[in-house]
């Protein structure tokens, strides 16, 4: 029967591409392999997961935040904010795309929900980047890689988790995970500086013609329009980052402070209160339909056996440290094309902690090899989260071709920085070392 | 080790039926002790029936979550499950006395009362509408009162001090005056290190110093009056219980007994050692509760329990029962337990 | 008028008088949004100035987020916004566009939200016979309220499912004319 999981990928691949929504083809794939192969009694256990994804109140956050970026982008604060964020950096090339991996790696330090990190940077920054002339493949994929880093900056759940299973304290892990996951950023900057410096109609600077709002003063303009909401986003974030808040908290009192700003420009009409509830719902709803559809598709996945059949191709692992390392990570890697980062977790890292362990390998420097593996997950086409986040937020025109062509690029830097990693374990252990010894560790 | 389990084994010469079962889990996969116990279990089952009766083991999350065993082996989709019953409370209140209560008994109380006390007859008759059959399969022993940012010297420190308490325990600090917060297990750390909580209560010694908890918190209060001695339960479901033939119920109470022995020597074993890891290498600050706030605390947990049970009917007759053994037995145990550690320390 | 016009003016009559479920329930539930955010705030403001915090409005706050994304799931059907991977889809002439979404409603929607529905009813029931409650003592009563929003937000979902199909139909038979 395991065969038949790997059947399954194949034919959600294949039914994916026909175009037909990805929740709904998760499900029935799901069905059509499970109730030949487990009967239709199985499915009694799909409304109990179900009901696990609604009690899951760590996702709390995501309606909040993306009510906050929504309310700020139906009434014209968020493109003035970003425009005028361009006019500031006057004629830098990028510069948008260089903010919005700064905004992405400061709401990475403060939580690592990336379906609320990810649609909220997409509904506040997209239309206006696609406005100003940049490239859609650059805008979309900066998006989904800068608004994916939260897995991997610490606070991260699937840092608690992964520290959990293979056996590490989680500040240490934590602490481990910083250094890499700067690197990461620096990675990102680099990268988009140097494409649309080779390419300058890729991130033009801002042309003051087009501009929302007719220009005042620059003065007026930084007081009115950058200052508010830009307080307001830094106030959230500095208010969970220093646990003044925890993240649901602190995205609630983002969403109140947004309506208020609305109200003070006096653009909280009806119809953008209406249409920043409906629009809340309507993504809210497509973030967790997708949910309800993956868990579907791992609960027959588990019950034709496919762990057992990832345990036996993972019972030929090489017998030494860097052939294991190779071969595991690549498995990670390709695992991560189909599957949800929680599933890989619980399927894997069980079964790898004890032979790395076995082997010598330091379970700190594998734990974050492991997470920036993870993390790549949500980037690498066709499965990936944050993928259909950002497109079911992005404008109707932005096509999934588009998203798959532009996180491309980053996806091999997360390669490197994989890369670099194991060259270099001191990335990961240098800084728990450090903070060991500041502590009396 | 999975891959080191033995596969089923196959002899011809029995020709007795081969059942596969699926027994998932409220723990973590792989959380130690615990999910230890459930594997430990499975194959002394496999082993003692000659294969005859195979287990799959599930953690929590891999098929059902954590919280949906109950669920799922009520409705006998999965044969079995391992929790612990005071997680059912939504469902069954009185379930709460068969796991633990805020100064209940602890871990040799509660096996006199459930074993010899009538505690278990109670239990398999409040699980019967269900569909479940109970039996118990690990203690913890007396757990840590919890990680504090904050010096509980007296009554007032306890007034509006955000601490993640589950359950009983929680409503215990609630009408003390404090301010409890749900939160997942996995974000613990975090609301503790960025103090978005003051205090936060995991397990014990041994998964607590796991976690690192003792980086985020200062202070590492005792005793665990909220949770003195839990009792960890076997569910089966009826309908699948009662098509076993005899001998393969009684193998699989004889691997459970094993197994509810093992567990409680592993607590005892791992957190002692644990214990010393905190004290020595991590310089933990091991705080009792002072005895003023230990009193007005029990005083509390008993109004809560009366509450309860005027509400449930079952609840009430189960809390009965509990308390008058458990008053009973005080009395020996005051001259046996207690009159021995004092002299110990004498 | 001829047949296949009038049986797509009726076709497309149908399917719009089915939305108006989506479309009513989905502008009602869209208001938990607005109510999620007042009720989480008001939390923070008793737990951070009078310091007293309510288990039952935790609750209440991602009770009201479940309610929100299976209660809204038939409203976001209805406007497209369940993400699709549209590589070969885009590319698509309009008619196999609607032969996808005729057979991905009847294939693929509507057996799952039969399948859903059908299992989740029994689920919604045992919480209400076992009158079953919030573990943590006091939190919300009534969790049968709750669960009982899986199944009907499936059967919306599975109504709008029914009105994208006559649509594509309608779609198809528009071809031939
Ligand atoms: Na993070
Ligand atoms: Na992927």
């Amino acid at each position: 029967m395991e065969w038949l999981a790997l059947v399954m990928f194949g034919a959600l691949v294949a039914l994916l591409l026909f175009g037909y929504p990805v929740a709904f083809t998760l499900g029935a794939v799901a069905l059509l392999f499970g109730i030949p192969a487990l009967g239709v009694e199985f499915f009694n256990l799909l409304p109990l997961r179900i009901w696990g994804v609604m009690t899951n109140y760590t996702l709390l956050a995501v309606p909040l935040f993306v009510f906050m970026g929504v309310m700020l982008e139906k009434s014209g604060i968020a493109e003035d904010l970003l425009e005028t964020m361009g006019l500031l950096f006057g004629g830098m090339r990028g510069g948008l795309t260089i903010s919005i991996v700064a905004v992405g790696a400061l709401l990475a330090a403060t939580t690592g929900i990336v379906g609320a990190t990810v649609v909220t940077m997409a509904v506040i920054a997209l239309p206006a980047m696609l406005k100003h002339g940049y490239e859609p493949e650059l805008s979309t994929g900066t998006i989904a890689a800068a608004g994916t880093l939260g897995q991997l900056i610490p606070p991260s759940v699937v840092l608690v988790l992964l520290g959990d299973a293979v056996g590490v304290p989680v500040g240490r892990l934590f602490a481990g995970a910083l250094l890499p996951g700067l690197l990461l950023v620096g990675l990102f900057v680099v990268y988009v500086a140097a494409y649309t410096a080779l390419r300058p109609a890729a991130g033009p600077p801002i042309d003051p013609a087009r501009l929302r709002a007719p220009a005042h003063g620059l003065g007026r303009r930084v007081l009115l329009s950058l200052i508010p909401p830009a307080g307001l986003v830094l106030a959230v974030l500095g208010s969970i980052f220093f646990g003044v808040a925890s993240p649901t908290e602190s995205a609630a009192l983002g969403a109140l402070g947004a309506t208020l700003l609305a109200a003070g420009h006096r653009r909280l009409t009806a119809t953008n209160l209406t249409e920043t509830m409906r629009s809340t719902m309507r993504l809210t709803s497509m973030v967790f339909v997708i949910l309800v559809g993956a868990t579907a598709f791992g609960l027959v996945f588990r019950g034709l056996g496919g762990d057992a059949l990832v345990h036996r191709l993972m019972s030929g692992l090489p017998g030494e440290a860097w052939g294991f390392l190779a071969v595991s990570m690549t498995l990670v890697f390709v695992l991560g094309f189909f599957l949800d980062f929680l599933e890989i977790l619980f399927i894997v890292v069980p079964v790898l902690a004890p032979i790395a362990q076995h082997l010598g390998v330091d379970p700190l420097w594998f734990a974050v090899l492991l997470a920036v593996n993870l993390q790549t997950s949500f980037l690498t086409p066709p499965f990936g989260f944050s993928l259909f986040y950002l497109k079911a937020a992005a404008p109707g025109e932005i096509r999934m071709s588009q998203i798959y062509r532009g996180v491309l690029p980053f996806v091999g830097l997360q390669l490197v920085t994989l890369l670099a990693l194991l060259v270099f374990p001191a990335l990961a252990r240098w800084l728990p070392d450090l903070v060991d010894r500041l502590q009396g560790l | 080790d999975r891959r080191e389990e033995p596969a089923s084994t196959q002899e011809a010469s029995k020709p007795a039926t081969k059942l596969r079962w699926k027994l998932t889990t409220a723990w973590p996969p792989n959380f130690p002790i615990f999910h230890d116990g459930v594997t430990r279990f499975a194959r002394e089952v496999e082993a003692m029936s000659g294969g005859r009766l195979h287990i799959d083991v599930y953690g929590g999350g891999e098929l059902v979550p954590p919280l949906e065993t109950f669920n799922a082996v009520s409705q006998g989709t999965v044969q079995m499950g391992h929790a612990a019953a005071y997680y059912w409370a939504g469902k069954v209140p009185a379930a709460q006395f068969f796991t633990t209560v805020p100064f209940g008994m602890n871990a040799q109380g509660v096996a006199a009362w459930l074993t010899s006390g009538g505690g278990l007859s109670l239990w398999e008759e409040i699980y019967k509408p269900f569909n479940l059959v109970p039996i118990p399969m690990g203690n913890t022993g007396v757990q840590m009162g919890g990680w504090f940012n904050k010096r509980i010297g007296r009554l007032e420190d306890l007034k509006g001090l955000r601490i993640r308490t589950p359950g009983l325990g929680g409503r215990v600090m609630a009408s003390a005056g404090a301010n409890p917060v749900l939160l997942p297990g996995a974000e613990i750390y975090t609301a503790l290190e960025r103090s978005t909580i003051d205090a936060a209560e995991w397990v014990g010694p041994y998964h607590d110093e796991r976690m690192g908890l003792y980086r985020a918190a200062k202070y590492y209060y005792y005793p665990g009056w909220q949770e003195p001695g839990p009792v960890l339960e076997l569910l089966v479901n009826s309908e699948a219980w009662a098509k076993l033939p005899d001998d393969l119920r009684l193998i699989v109470r004889a691997a459970a007994a094993t197994v509810h022995n093992w567990i409680f020597a592993e607590f005892e074993a791992k957190n002692h050692e644990a214990l010393q890891l905190l004290t020595t290498k991590y310089k933990v600050q091991i705080v009792p509760f002072p005895v003023e706030v230990l009193r007005a605390l029990r005083s509390h947990a008993k109004a809560v329990l009366e509450d309860e049970a005027a509400k449930h009917a079952d609840f009430k007759r189960v809390y009965e029962a509990y308390a008058s053994f458990q008053s009973r037995h005080e009395a020996w145990s005051t001259l046996s337990e207690a009159a021995y550690m004092e002299a110990l320390k004498s | 008028m001829p047949d296949y016009a009038r049986r797509r003016s009726r076709l497309l009559r149908l399917a719009n008088r089915l939305s108006l479920v989506a479309e009513y329930t989905g502008r009602a539930v869209a208001w938990l949004a607005l109510l999620l955010v007042a009720v989480v705030c008001y939390d923070v403001a008793m737990r951070y100035v009078f310091h007293s915090g309510s288990i039952a409005l935790q609750e209440l706050a991602w009770h009201l987020y479940a309610l929100l994304f299976l209660l809204g799931a038939a409203y976001t059907l209805k406007y497209d916004g369940h993400v699709r991977v549209d590589i070969v889809y885009q590319r698509l002439v309009p008619h196999t566009r609607a032969w996808i979404d005729l057979l991905g409603a009847l294939l693929f929607l509507l057996p799952l939200c039969v399948l859903i529905v059908w299992t989740s009813v029994p689920f919604a029931y045992q919480a209400f016979v076992y009158g079953e409650g919030s573990p943590d003592v006091g939190g919300l009563p009534y969790r049968y309220v709750l669960k009982s929003a899986i199944p009907l937000g499936f059967a919306l979902l599975a109504l709008e499912g029914v009105a994208q199909a006559a649509r594509a139909l309608a779609a198809l038979s528009e071809r031939r004319g």
